[in-house]
């Protein structure tokens, strides 16, 4: 195992401040703290060259948790092992191995080309200058951007830049990777990039990859293996294919009329999720998405018509509704 | 009614970041003190003042440059220069009704309020200890007056403030003109020592400029220094150079922005 | 070791680029910091002006004194202010993160990654203005005065980084207080005067600024011929405490900052 983590919890303690005027007076006498639950016994384990997602909505404990297996976070409590080493201890040689991208934390210096940012880490990460070489040449090419390595980075576009950023953080080989949302505020495009480079990047160099995303296509794309959190808790850990067989067995079309509906005429076909004319999104079971979507071309007066998967917060939200049961 | 509001939430945020509104005052206080205790140990060394200044003179001047220092200048020029007009924010003033000239002098005053109650403080406790060290105006309409003056020297530094931030509108580099008027203030608003040290030359200079209007005129009206005359002299000279810049002001801001709607953002 | 300096020296070639990525910006603040690095050597000449004497201290002494805490300063603002300055922002923007990923010691990559080349100029007008203090008071200055100086000028930029490092390590808690840095310049210009002079002022004020005094009298005494071994042993005695004490003290910050932040 690259990667074990044996009850892992991380608690914060947080004072809530009263709003208005008396509210600040009052933090200045007593304060109240509270406990909050990052993290709450996590365990789980990760073998080389496997890509796994880390999936739950804003606040669930994905960023806490890769924080602490890079050794920024110091845990409440657990073990946390990764290569072998302790993280917290940040070893020189375990943070020569790993590499953790969190979505808009740069560290490209901006009036510079890229390329002197890499220098810079080649110098840090003590790389030989043959494989430097190497490295560089090869993540520009499968990146697309030989060309403008030594464009000063304020002049590059955002998708260049996260690029550029990508092969900093990639510069010295690591065999693992922590990715915080990677794809976060890039274009569709942009997303597809990224996603495809990771894939090759994992074959071809092996390394481990954890990946955090609230969003189903890096995941979808990427990770056959994810593991679902939400308050601190795993609630799933295990195939995607099967996640998604069991607790979200169902699209949405979303329709835009071009013309008024009856909403009567609407009922027959699926469970309305919304309907603010000309908007209608419809919560249909998924072997029968096609068929529903040929009927609904061929009888209601359509503009525009999408299929879409469930997005992660409904799967969780379902996961939930699941478990209650 | 909204401009108490105003207040209001300045002085909240004013009062949750106390922590550097000590820091500021520490900065205003800390160089006044060094210099003092340099002067000190000047009046120990050598018999005979300084420009017939008593030693006493000399320690309550610094005392109260640190009061001075700490409540009446104000340091809106960064905000207006860089925060509204070089990165744009000024567009968020200019859709509001009401003055940008008001938003901004009812945005300070509470920083400067907290920041004189610290300074006021401190100074209570050191005439507490100190008490030989610190003279100060004794009758009543002397104090009214070097309220007055005091006030005024706000009004003036606030205005020249926000007219150094409109420099913005036209150059590029703001940095350098501050810097330039930073060690102008310094050197001629009392606060490296008082004007009448100064060789003669640079005193005649100080007093012509409007920056000892600020700061060193308050301070020695406050010392008792000045009589009646000299009082309202030094209260006319403030107000001329109020109205001055007033009038300074209203042609930058308009002109200003033109040019900063012209170029749009 | 070797790791270390082959950082270094690729950084300078950064900073270095930097300086000259901006061609307006580079004139700009060479002559702002001009500016001030004139200011700080004049105010002293026009405090000075009516003073023949103060406390043992002949006037030009006390402005060879000025010119060596210009050196200090100069030296302090070329390889370590910008990155005091900007570490309370890195704190509150969780920038920090980055440097304790890299396998390098974070306070020595925090200390040194910005360097201000244009900085140089005040060292410069610094120098000059020693020179100028040398000749014209025919100070006894040889080449062993100078050997005896450099490192009395290193042990003020270690006592002077240090007492710097520990209040700015401060912001690791109190991470409103971005605008400390600011407060440092001022305390740090206590440097420029004669350490007689606070004696006048009170024991705890004294005793509190006690290291700061030195780093400009020490090397000060050393041009001008004074210096004794007893403020030699104090200096150096400072410098290694301070050194110590400020890195056990980031360390300490550094194991709160990794279990508290979010």
């Amino acid at each position: 195992m690259i990667i074990s983590i044996d009850h892992l919890s991380k608690y914060y303690q947080i004072h809530k401040k009263e709003p208005g005027f008396i509210g600040s007076l009052k933090s200045l006498v007593a304060r109240k703290y509270e406990t909050v639950k990052a993290v709450d016994d996590i365990s789980f384990s990760i073998s080389e060259g496997e890509v796994v997602g880390f999936i739950g909505p804003n606040g669930a404990g994905k960023t806490t948790t890769l924080k602490c297996l890079s050794g920024l976070l110091y845990p409440t409590k657990g073990k946390v092992e990764v290569l072998g080493f302790t993280p917290f201890d940040r070893k020189s040689q375990f943070l020569k191995q790993i590499s953790l991208v969190m979505g808009q934390k740069n560290q490209l210096w901006w009036d510079l080309p890229a390329m002197d940012t890499f220098l810079l880490n080649k110098e840090i990460y003590e790389i030989e200058s043959e494989k430097f070489d190497q490295v560089v040449e090869d993540l520009a090419t499968r990146l697309l951007v030989k060309d403008i390595l030594h464009v000063p980075v304020r002049k590059l576009s955002l998708g260049q830049r996260m690029k550029m950023e990508l092969i900093a953080a990639l510069i010295h080989s690591p065999k693992v990777l922590f990715l915080d949302e990677p794809t976060i505020g890039l274009d569709v495009v942009m997303q597809r990039t990224i996603r495809e480079f990771l894939r090759e990047y994992n074959q071809a160099y092996k390394a481990s990859i954890i990946l955090t995303s609230h969003y189903m296509g890096d995941v979808e794309a990427l990770c056959k293996r994810v593991i679902v959190i939400n308050f601190g808790k795993i609630l799933y850990d295990g195939l995607l294919s099967d996640l998604v067989k069991e607790h979200a067995p169902y699209k949405i079309i979303k329709v835009v009329f071009s013309d008024k509906v009856e909403n009567k005429k609407l009922e027959s076909y699926g469970e309305t999720r919304r309907f603010g004319f000309p908007e209608w999104e419809v919560r249909i079971k998924q072997k029968d998405a096609n068929d529903v979507a040929a009927r609904i071309l061929k009888h209601l007066p359509v503009e525009d018509i999408n299929i879409e998967d469930p997005e992660i917060e409904d799967v969780i939200a379902g996961f939930f509704v699941a478990n209650k049961k | 009614m909204r401009y108490f509001r105003i207040f209001v939430l300045h002085f909240q945020q004013a009062f949750e970041n106390r922590g550097r509104s000590f820091i500021w005052l520490l900065l205003a206080v800390i160089n006044p003190l060094l210099v003092l205790s340099y002067w000190i140990g000047v009046y120990h060394s050598q018999n005979g003042g300084i420009a017939g200044w008593a030693l006493s003179s000399v320690t309550s001047y610094y005392f109260l440059l640190m009061f001075a220092g700490s409540f009446l200048i104000a340091h809106v020029e960064y905000d207006v220069a860089v925060h509204d007009i070089q990165e744009g924010g000024l567009v968020k003033y200019l859709l509001k009704p009401f003055s940008y000239f008001w938003y901004y002098f009812l945005g300070e005053l509470p920083w400067r309020m907290i920041q004189g109650l610290f300074s006021l403080t401190i100074l209570f406790i050191f005439s507490l200890f100190l008490g030989k060290f610190v003279q100060l105006v004794s009758t009543p309409e002397l104090i009214l007056a070097a309220i007055i003056i005091s006030l005024l020297g706000f009004i003036l530094s606030f205005i020249f403030k926000m007219i150094l931030g409109f420099t913005a509108f036209w150059l590029t580099d703001f940095h350098g003109v501050q810097s330039i008027f930073e060690i102008i203030i310094l050197v001629f608003a009392g606060f490296v020592m008082p004007l009448e040290f100064y060789p003669a030359l640079i005193e005649g200079i100080a007093k012509v400029l409007p920056f000892a209007y600020m700061v060193y005129y308050p301070v020695i009206a406050l010392q008792g220094k000045l009589d009646l005359v000299s009082l309202l002299q030094v209260v006319g000279m403030q107000l001329v150079w109020i109205f001055a810049f007033l009038a300074v002001y209203k042609l930058m801001w308009s002109k200003g922005v033109r040019s900063f709607t012209g170029v749009g953002q | 070791m070797k790791h270390y300096l082959r950082i270094y020296k690729r950084l300078f070639i950064l900073n270095f680029s930097m300086l000259t990525a901006y061609r307006g910006n580079f004139v700009n603040y060479l002559i702002s910091g001009s500016i001030w690095g004139v200011f700080s050597i004049l105010s002293m000449v026009l405090i000075t002006a009516n003073v023949t004497e103060v406390l043992g201290w002949k006037r030009h002494e006390i402005l060879v004194l000025t010119g060596v805490s210009q050196i200090v300063m100069g030296i302090q603002h070329m390889f370590f202010s910008s990155n005091f300055e900007r570490f309370p922002l890195y704190i509150q923007q969780g920038k920090l993160d980055s440097y304790l990923l890299k396998p390098v010691d974070a306070q020595v990559l925090v200390s040194v990654w910005l360097i201000r080349i244009i900085s140089f100029s005040r060292l410069i007008i610094a120098g000059a203005f020693l020179g100028y203090l040398i000749i014209a008071y025919k100070l006894p200055v040889t080449i062993w005065t100078i050997l005896g100086f450099i490192p009395l000028i290193i042990c003020s930029v270690i006592i002077l980084y240090s007492i710097w490092l520990m209040v700015t390590t401060l912001t690791i808690w109190f991470t409103r207080l971005s605008n400390i840095p600011e407060v440092l310049y001022s305390i740090s210009a206590v440097m420029r005067f004669p350490p007689e002079v606070y004696r006048e002022v009170t024991f705890f004020l004294f005793f509190f600024l006690f290291p700061l005094l030195l780093i400009g009298a020490t090397p000060a005494k050393q041009l001008l011929g004074q210096l004794t071994a007893t403020s030699l042993g104090i200096t150096l005695l400072f410098a290694v405490v301070l050194l110590v004490v400020s890195r056990k003290f980031w360390l300490f910050a550094l194991r709160s900052y990794t279990s508290a932040s979010s």
